[in-house]
């Protein structure tokens, strides 16, 4: 049961949604989703292990007041940390840490948008990915790319014995546990179906068999 | 494509200004035209001169079976899968909650083996309880007219023809219930086809398959005629004219499923509002219409005529509309008689003169009906009828708040008029029931819905902003703005949108409680090609598309264009 890359995004935007997201962040949940999507990477699975930590314990946000973006209290939200530095438009310098990030391959897709002149290199625990003008290459093992949270560190270079992800069109199979999870969050966007909405709501009430 | 209502310096009109033509009235007044989908689709496949082939056809006398229709292009084929089914009268429902159809089908990217065949025999008849994969491009499903099917299937059978008079009253044998597309319950995403020359614009994969399930609409009630009259020893059925097989379309009854689709699609919606303004605005300034155009035209407005005579609602709003329509076309027919063509820039005069003299509906009449002499000046738009939304979706953080606060001004000056904590202009809340996932509309102040709204008010958003942006710095950043208030992120990427798009946002309250959804699914339809427009609520309506189209065995000896009014009547 194979699922196409608008499904995954339009289900990551209402998951984002059913956890408690404001629906311009939860765009940005979509857009991460179907980016790591179509690169092959376990958006699902980072965005369903995130939003169920969001569950128990909301995310920091980017602290205003503190440019630098390291926490001491817990952990930072990936999408609003994400969209933070794509609204800026600039990169932060040389270098720079965040975090920790929670599911820091949510990251990802955000980092990539932004305007590096050369070679630039994202890194946590493990895992790394590097943007060379529109290349991607990544290093890291698959418990390493979706662990929990991670500082991250932000710099110029590149990565050596990288892989280029594969592009790819649908969901893999292997996602479809982390889809129903999702599927779960998306359920609380849905209101209960009543008699007054069954009818008044969707403008029955004149026959529809003739 | 243009962008901007700006770009018209070129032309000696200037197009409508967003202000005027996004309006819910006015949109719910839209007329199909040389633009929409349907006329689009059929003019590509005659120019690039598509064949066809009914190439399976497994159906029993009792209905049940599957058939295939391949559409052969340049350099594809598509294939309209067809699972025709048994359904019992009791369980025919048009509503998007039902689970049982007359006939289900797919577009299949490609001719399917007959493992895909089987394949999509065990999801295809189950619509939003199956899946498909990316070989398919759309999902669909339709319900027989029980007013027009069996008279048909019983006059055929008796080797006679259908009645005119009921054919007309309905227009079409079968009615689509959906047409999902674009990566929907696992078809193609549109990424995947969007880039091929024979589906530039919107929607052709879902016109192609409408226009393929007519054939089969068709094909299926004369296979039926022809079991009923060889079950009675009649002999051979009769088969229905060439010319009254035309009068049968496609119904369609869409709810409140596709309303929200022009709130949610800004970038979109923009593309297709500027290609008719522009076309119109190209119109407008033609300087002079020769004797044989003025002719055509005439003609043109008469056939208008007799469409509008034979429409019909029984919605009382709209059965009015259709009254001032005709009452506009008679008018208009006197003046042009009375030589109202014959002046310098004379669809400039005659455009002006509609504005000051005719119904919105009249208007948006004219509007199509004079888009339809010149395709030199209109076809071409249609190619920019489409948007990459993805490119729409990063939010400029470095726009300073003095920018967003003029958009605001700009796109949302009525909004940021209204008194939003009165209840009127937000009674209404926009929400999807977990009952077949149905976008529903509901009463704020009466259902404890308003946790599952959904972002569809975008006035009531936007005046929320600005209160929030009292106090800020103008010269301060959006990026700023954001890192505090990450609740108004979606408003703001929107505002940024139409800022860029200025047809891309409605000027209406879509969250008061005077809205009718219904204005939004016409122009919607009316964009697909849709005609007869039959509210059945002011949340449902009926609609019939294809009808009076050449069929796909007769497109290369056609006119592609010339069906969209019936042939006038030499009585008016």
């Amino acid at each position: 049961m194979s699922w196409s890359l608008g499904e995954a995004q339009a289900l990551a935007i209402k998951a984002a949604r059913g956890a408690g997201y404001s629906w311009g962040l939860a765009e940005e949940a979509g857009f991460s989703v179907r980016w790591l999507c179509g690169r092959g990477l376990p958006g699902p699975q980072a965005l369903a292990a995130m939003l169920a930590t969001v569950d128990v314990q909301p995310m920091l946000r980017p602290d205003p007041a503190a440019p630098k973006w390291i926490s001491g209290r817990g952990a930072l939200c990936p999408l609003a940390l994400g969209a933070a530095l794509v609204d800026r438009q600039t990169v932060p310098g040389e270098s720079c840490q965040f975090g920790p990030v929670q599911s820091p391959l949510l990251l990802v897709p955000f980092v990539a948008q932004l305007p590096f002149d050369g070679k630039f290199v994202l890194k946590w625990d493990g895992a790394g990915f590097a943007f060379d003008h529109g290349h991607i290459a990544i290093v890291g093992s698959p418990a390493a790319l979706i662990a929990p949270r991670g500082v991250c560190t932000l710099q110029s270079g590149q990565l050596s014995a990288a892989n280029t992800p594969t592009a790819t069109t649908r969901v893999p199979l292997e996602a479809q546990p982390h889809i129903e999870q999702l599927l779960g969050f998306a359920a609380r966007t849905y209101a209960p179906a009543t008699d007054q909405s069954r009818l008044a709501g969707a403008g029955a009430g004149t026959t529809d068999n003739d | 494509m243009t962008r901007s209502p700006g770009d018209s310096s070129r032309y000696q009109v200037a197009l409508r200004p967003p202000s005027q033509v996004m309006r819910l009235a006015r949109m719910g007044a839209f007329y199909a035209s040389r633009l929409s989908f349907m006329r689009v689709l059929l003019r590509t496949i005659k120019r690039e001169g598509w064949r066809f082939d009914r190439r399976v056809w497994r159906i029993d006398d009792s209905g049940v079976g599957v058939a295939t229709y391949c559409a052969i292009g340049p350099e594809r084929t598509y294939t309209l899968v067809a699972y025709s089914h048994d359904l019992p009268d009791k369980m025919r429902s048009d509503r998007v909650i039902a689970e049982a159809w007359d006939a289900t089908f797919t577009l299949f990217d490609g001719e399917p083996t007959e493992a895909d065949i089987d394949r999509l025999s065990r999801n295809v008849p189950l619509q939003e309880a199956g899946r498909v994969s990316q070989s398919e491009l759309v999902l669909s499903r339709a319900n027989r007219s029980v007013r027009l099917f069996d008279h048909v299937i019983d006059r055929l059978a008796a080797g006679q023809q259908p009645d005119l008079a009921q054919v007309e009253a309905v227009g079409y044998l079968m009615r689509t219930t959906a047409v999902y597309g674009s990566g929907k319950f696992g078809a193609a995403d549109r990424s995947i086809w969007a880039d091929r020359p024979e589906f530039r614009g919107s929607f052709q994969p879902e016109m192609l398959t409408v226009w393929l399930i007519r054939a089969f609409t068709l094909d299926i009630v004369e296979h039926l005629a022809e079991a009923s009259a060889r079950g009675h020893g009649n002999g051979a059925a009769a088969r229905i004219d060439p010319a009254l097989r035309r009068r049968f379309g496609v119904g369609n009854s869409t709810g409140l499923g596709m309303a929200p689709y022009l709130v949610s699609h800004p970038a979109l919606i923009h593309t297709w509002m500027a290609a008719r303004e522009t076309a119109l605005a190209r119109v407008r300034a033609v300087p002079t219409a020769q004797a044989e155009a003025r002719a055509n035209f005439a003609d043109l407005v008469a056939r208008a005529r007799e469409n509008a005579h034979t429409w019909t609602s029984a919605h009382a709003l709209q059965s009015a509309k259709i009254e001032g329509l005709r009452a506009d076309l008679a008018g208009l027919t006197e003046h042009l008689a009375a030589g109202a063509l014959s002046e310098r820039q004379p669809w400039e005069q005659l455009y002006r003169w509609a504005e000051g003299t005719l119904s919105l509906e009249g208007q948006e009449q004219l509007v199509s009906l004079m888009l339809e002499p010149y395709p030199e000046l209109v076809d071409d738009l249609a190619e920019g009828m489409s948007a990459d939304e993805d490119a729409d979706f990063q939010i400029d953080g470095t726009m300073r708040l003095r920018r967003l606060s003029e958009i605001l001004a700009d796109v949302y000056g009525w909004a940021l008029a209204t008194d939003f904590t009165a209840r009127e202009p937000r009674a209404r809340v926009w929400y999807v029931s977990e009952e077949k996932l149905e976008p529903r509309l509901g009463e704020r102040f009466e259902e404890p819905i308003e946790p599952f709204e959904q972002p569809l008010g975008p006035g009531r958003d936007a005046a929320l902003l600005e209160r929030a942006m009292i106090g800020w710095d103008p010269a301060e950043t959006v990026a700023a703005f954001l890192l505090r208030h990450p609740e108004h992120r979606h408003i703001i990427r929107r505002a940024q949108t139409v800022g860029r798009n200025p047809y891309a946002e409605i000027r209406d309250n879509t969250i008061a409680d005077t809205m009718l959804p219904i204005d939004l699914l016409r122009c919607k339809l009316s964009f697909f090609g849709a005609t007869r427009f039959d509210p059945r609520s002011d949340r449902w309506i009926r609609i019939i598309m294809f009808q009076g189209a050449p069929y796909p065995h007769e497109l290369a000896e056609c006119d592609p264009d010339e069906w969209t009014y019936p042939p006038a009547r030499s009585t008016p």
